[in-house]
């Protein structure tokens, strides 16, 4: 019998379940005049607020604004689709050698690549955004005889220069000065890439070559493409007032990067006197600073050079400096035999009589080092893509009202991570550069003005990891949005830093506190904080 | 005599086996001795069967004759049979025992994803191409591959070579199930069911994350999608997750369809959420949770993916691979990929896309437009707090759905409607607890008929219509999975208690047990396309078959105590053995060729096999009162009852704490 008492509660609770809530829908409208100007990561014109798997997917209102939608969306499809060996049809003239098929290899959910795992190094894992730096540690130049971004794939008979199944990548611990501890007991751990590259692993020392020097290996990982429109709307002259500023100041012990810059003026600025006039601009992107604007930068380049897709202004193959593999690939039997049967592909019409006719090493030679390549990518598609590329939008930031969250920007401030994670620029007129003279400003989206929120000074600085980036001058890198890399790629880590050693914020933090860098002083006080505090800035980090 | 006084030796001698293996580590299953009295047993139960062969029934005769045969297949898998590992090196040829090369070895992923879907090796074996994977075993010659682990570029198979004694063991199965299937009838309940629903309201609710408000995400669930091979709404989906992930078809308060919108637009909040149920102690370990529930985050401290590397190295490792699973499912919600609810096709063959898919470069462009564009938008609204025009967002993708379709390709309206009815309608747990109640106070008071009757047919009457719904949706017959059979049975019970007033009381209980069964097989659906290694039916027939034995043990040995003196309880819990003990027999037999089946062998001595054996043999005793005089009084029956249920008890639990094994997830 007192089964029966025990079970008519139970049964009592089911059937109150069954009942359910009134049916209408209640708003919560967000009033736009109560939220904070840092709210709006990129402006009036360049924020998204959608914080779902496509967060960093969205195009900005310019590009709306400027009815430029479907060229975004076709740009978007060249983007995210794999390129093809074929000679023509839709995205073709992947080859003959390249790194990827795909832009979205790289950058999984249009973030920042994801960490490469121990074991060997492998482009195609989905999410690797990693590329190989193969450099002299003697000087930090690239080696001349593998492209400065390392081909480790090619179209039959080539064969690629890097063997990648032959690099290894392993994971090392490091334990600070401080024995990875803060002095409230709470510990953490670091972990850094060793990658190893044996010569055999190289195709011109198999066919040969002699190294001319010895080679160091460092990984990098691509950043987020989002909001690099807005980045590039900042006037130049706005650059150097910060170059300026900093110099004037004085605090950072490592100061600047006298390659770039020295008593109150540019030392070296970006140029493209190959397709364009030589004109010059302020260096902006990249983490070497190798690039200035958006429309002569990395994405510009890397359509043509990942996949090696020719198109009306690089008529030519992407390949390394001195063309040690050009020329071992024309001496390689392999190559030769097989030389035929591939340019019958890409030649069919027999319209290079050099290709054809004469010593065949010397017809190989010809159309490697062709400088009139069938453009393979129409100006049309590299249209698409840049308005793409210049139109992606930066998310809102999330959980603004969150105590913490406005407790860790204060705390971001007050510590010093704001110098030069400097938090908001003003673009100028954004009158849309190209040095290489392709496009123009009415074809792209356009951010005049606007009030954006990077977290970043735009300069290089050194902080003195151990298996440092090469030559140890890294721009700090924007903060945007990075909180929402694990949500859009589905990561295990927050993979930050240049070489995504840092699975959290806390690790990416501590690996700016070497004796020597230039964050040095903010790591210290950063250790000093109570638990509570710490974790605001995490949560503050995470949220913008 | 001799052949009970063997058995009772062998019931001790596999306690003691247990033991021993667990403390020191020592393997007495395949001992000499362990197979001398195998033997002699066999010989006993043959000899048995050779001299009473007069005075049994042919059926019983048949099932006493089965042993024999069954332990004859065993003799000879001992004896003949061999199993080993094959770890192989991409391009690395074996000519032992089969002419064999690894071409490739690889893990395939859900589009668009890393999770895991299958392990893949591509092998050369006699001069053809196969293709071996979790669900696909190579057969060549009487030898077995199983896929059983991966490396970055090896694999590692398992070889089991046993012609012969599968086939006589099975046979004798045959044998055995042909003669139970005589008084075959089935029936079973839980204990520990009622005592796990009376706890439900105890668990008091902490601040519940951010969701949609109900009427939106009911309106979201009311979308179609294409989920578990069937266009079906998106509240079943949202039902399926929950009950996948959680345990139960609600979290804290909020609906199934709250807590799918919760993950697709609010994940920050919901990653720390700690819903996702870790049934295996081990796992627990490895997450570093005390508790039984774990968040996302759990599973992924410290950068790494927790399970990572153990899940390609245990594919044999099935509390792994469900807790791995519960993460994909997540991971295919929060991005989207599981959200297949835009048709497209000419109207006869129709694919369904979801937001995260490549799309195809045919589909029209204001289609993509469209498919894209709502999502985002949906995303912006809810984000800015403008639920009513995220809600008119919905209604467009309904109307597109419509419209891009075709007719024949959605759920009628009558079923839609059914199906959002029935899911509704939550679990039946109630009503069996209910039946189970009404049964066993119907045995027990001979008062009130009239009210039996009544709450029979209300209770008939509404199992009615819970299958009616069930046809309406699916569309044929609701006979199709173990669930269907059994609420299809819970069902005839009811109609036989109906008519039939003097088996109404015990007819009632057999409904509501076998309801009970299939209320808890439906706490672990088979969604969709997950995980193929645990897709296998044969799975939840095995625990429902071995649960529903359990049960019945437990309702014995309570019945057993509370009329501890009365002749009518010792012949209730008689009655219910035999049922008892066949689902046990059949429940290990089907465990067994899953086994046979994933792991290339169909007994391994699993200290839950080997005590599921000993049930089973406990249990045999007492069935055997017509030799064994003891049973015959009703106290003495009544307390075997109530002391056996000690051995399911340990089985069940003890095994789990006490000893280690395979099958180390329950509880």
């Amino acid at each position: 019998m007192k089964y029966r008492n025990m079970i008519m509660p139970a049964l009592l609770a089911s059937a109150l379940m069954a009942c359910s809530d009134d049916k209408k829908i209640v708003d919560e409208p967000i009033d736009e005049g109560e939220m904070p100007e840092w709210y709006y990561s990129g402006g009036q014109l360049g924020t998204s607020y959608v914080f779902t798997a496509n967060a960093l997917e969205q195009p900005t209102p310019a590009v709306d604004n400027e009815g430029k939608y479907l060229a975004f969306k076709r740009g978007e499809a060249l983007f995210e689709k794999p390129f093809m060996s074929n000679s023509n049809g839709v995205r073709s003239g992947l080859g003959p050698v390249y790194i990827r098929t795909s832009c979205l290899h790289c950058h999984p959910g249009y973030s920042h690549g994801e960490r490469v795992p121990a074991g060997s190094f492998k482009t195609n894992d989905p999410g690797n955004g990693c590329l190989l730096v193969v450099y002299n540690p003697e000087n930090d130049a690239y080696v001349s005889w593998l492209a400065g971004m390392p081909q480790s794939h090619a179209i039959a008979p080539f064969k690629a220069p890097l063997d990648e199944s032959q690099i290894k990548v392993k994971w090392l611990s490091y334990t600070d000065e401080w024995g990875n501890r803060f002095p409230d007991g709470e510990t953490y751990e670091l972990i850094y890439p060793e990658v190893e590259l044996p010569q055999s692993a190289i195709y011109v020392v198999g066919q040969g070559y002699q190294l001319p020097s010895d080679y160091a290996v460092r990984l990098e990982s691509t950043i987020g493409i989002f909001g690099t429109g807005l980045l590039d709307a900042i006037d130049d002259n706005s650059l150097l007032e910060q170059y300026r500023q900093e110099e004037k100041d004085g605090l950072l012990p490592n100061g600047l990067n006298p390659a770039f810059y020295a008593n109150g003026q540019w030392v070296s600025q970006y140029s493209n006197s190959l397709q364009g006039d030589g004109t010059k601009y302020a260096r902006r992107f990249t983490y070497a600073l190798s690039r200035g604007p958006l429309q002569d930068a990395a994405g510009a380049n890397a359509i043509w050079n990942i996949t090696n897709v020719t198109r009306s202004d690089r008529r030519y193959h992407y390949l390394d400096a001195a063309g040690t593999w050009a020329s071992y690939s024309a001496k390689d039997p392999d190559v030769q035999a097989g030389f035929d049967e591939y340019l019958a592909k890409v030649d069919p019409g027999r319209s290079h009589a050099e290709w054809w006719e004469g010593d065949m090493e010397q017809r190989i030679l010809n159309y490697l080092n062709s400088k009139d390549l069938p453009a393979e990518m129409s100006d049309d598609e590299y249209v698409d893509l840049m308005v793409w590329h210049r139109g992606l939008a930066v998310p809102a930031v999330r959980d603004i009202n969150d105590p913490d969250v406005r407790r860790g920007k204060e705390l971001f401030e007050e510590i010093g991570c704001a110098y030069c994670h400097r938090p908001s620029w003003t673009t100028g007129s954004d009158p849309v550069h190209d040095p290489a003279k392709k496009l123009s400003a009415q074809d792209l989206p356009r951010y005049t003005n606007q009030k954006i929120w990077p977290y970043t000074d735009m300069v290089q600085h050194k902080l003195h990891m151990v298996n440092d980036i090469r030559t140890g001058w890294c721009r700090t890198t924007p903060l945007w949005a990075r909180g929402l890399h694990q949500r859009v790629t589905g990561s295990a880590a927050a993979d930050r830093i240049h070489d995504c050693r840092a699975r959290n914020v806390v690790e990416a933090i501590m690996w700016h506190g070497n004796v020597n860098s230039d964050a040095r002083y903010s790591t210290e006080r950063f250790r000093q904080l109570s638990k509570a505090e710490r974790d605001a800035i995490v949560k503050f980090v995470d949220a913008i | 005599m001799v052949a009970f006084v063997l058995l009772g030796i062998m019931t001790v001698y596999l306690v003691c086996a247990t033991a021993m293996e667990h403390l020191w580590g020592v393997d007495m299953y395949h001992c000499r001795e362990a197979v001398a009295l195998w033997t002699v047993l066999a010989v006993a139960a043959a000899c048995v069967v050779v001299r009473r062969r007069r005075a049994m029934a042919w059926a019983t005769l048949l099932l006493h004759f089965s042993f024999p045969v069954i332990l004859c297949g065993a003799a000879i898998t001992y004896f003949t049979a061999s199993q080993s590992s094959l770890r192989l090196a991409v391009g690395e040829h074996v000519s032992e025992p089969v002419d064999l090369t690894l071409r490739d070895c690889y893990v395939e992923y859900y589009p668009g994803t890393r999770s895991p879907m299958d392990y893949v090796s591509e092998v050369v074996a006699d001069g053809s191409e196969h293709r071996i994977s979790m669900n696909n075993v190579l057969e060549i010659r009487g030898y077995r591959f199983y896929q059983t682990a991966m490396g970055e570029d090896y694999t590692v198979l398992s070889v089991s070579h046993d012609p012969w004694g599968i086939g006589v063991t099975y046979a004798g199965y045959a044998l055995l199930f042909f003669s139970m299937g005589t008084f075959f009838f089935m029936k079973r309940s839980r204990w520990r069911s009622l005592v796990g629903m009376l706890l439900v309201g105890a668990s008091l609710a902490n601040a519940a994350p951010k969701t949609l408000q109900a009427p939106l995400a009911e309106n979201f669930g009311k979308m179609y999608v294409y989920w578990g091979g069937r266009v079906c709404p998106v509240q079943t989906l949202a039902k399926d997750f929950c009950m996948k992930v959680y345990g139960k078809q609600s979290y804290e308060g909020l609906t199934a369809e709250q807590v799918l919108t919760g993950w697709i637009f609010y994940y920050d909040q919901w990653k720390s959420e700690p819903m996702v149920k870790v049934k295996d102690a081990e796992v627990r370990g490895i997450l570093g949770i005390d508790s039984k529930y774990a968040s996302l985050k759990d599973f992924f401290a410290n950068g790494n993916y927790a399970l990572g590397d153990s899940i390609a190295l245990h594919l044999d490792n099935r509390a792994m691979r469900e807790a791995d699973e519960k993460v994909q499912l997540i991971a295919m919600v929060a991005s989207g990929s599981a959200l297949k609810i835009f048709p497209y096709g000419d109207g006869h063959d129709i694919e369904w896309l979801s937001w995260a898919d490549q799309l195809p470069a045919a589909l029209p462009l204001e289609d993509y437009d469209f498919i894209v564009s709502s999502g985002d938008e949906l995303g912006r609204l809810i984000s800015h707090g403008r639920f009513n025009a995220a809600n008119d967002v919905i209604s467009r993708i309904i109307e597109y759905q419509g419209r891009h379709a075709g007719a024949g390709n959605l759920p009628s309206a009558v079923a839609f409607k059914a199906e959002r009815i029935a899911n509704g309608l939550g679990s039946c747990l109630w009503l069996a607890v209910g039946l189970i109640l009404l049964g066993a106070v119907g045995l027990l008071v001979k008062k009130g008929r009239a009210v039996m009757l009544v709450l029979t047919a209300l209770a008939f009457a509404y199992l009615s219509f819970v299958i009616a719904l069930r046809w309406i949706v699916g569309g044929h017959l609701p006979l199709g999975n173990g669930f269907e059979t059994m609420q299809c049975m819970a069902w005839i019970s009811l109609l036989l208690a109906m008519i039939f007033r003097r088996l109404r009381a015990m007819a009632v209980l057999v409904g509501g047990l076998a309801l009970m069964v299939a209320t808890m097989g439906e706490s672990n659906p088979t969604v969709s396309h997950l995980i193929p290694v645990l897709a296998s039916p044969l799975l939840s027939v095995h625990v429902m078959l071995v649960m529903s034995a359990y049960a019945l043990f437990a309702i014995m040995a309570v019945n057993s105590a509370v009329g501890f003196a009365r002749e009518e309880a010792a012949r209730l819990s008689t009655v219910l053995l035999y049922p008892a003990e066949f689902l046990l027999a059949a429940g290990i037999f089907v465990g067994a060729v899953w086994a046979n089946q994933s792991w290339g062998r169909y007994w391994g001595w699993d200290p839950k096999e080997t005590w599921a054996l000993i049930t089973l043999l406990v249990y045999a005793f007492p069935m055997h009162a017509a030799s064994l005089s003891w049973f015959r009084p009703a106290r003495h029956a009544n307390l075997y009852y109530i002391l056996a249920f000690a051995s399911v008890l340990f089985t069940y639990f003890g095994v789990n704490f006490l000893l280690r094994g395979l099958h180390s997830y329950a509880g």
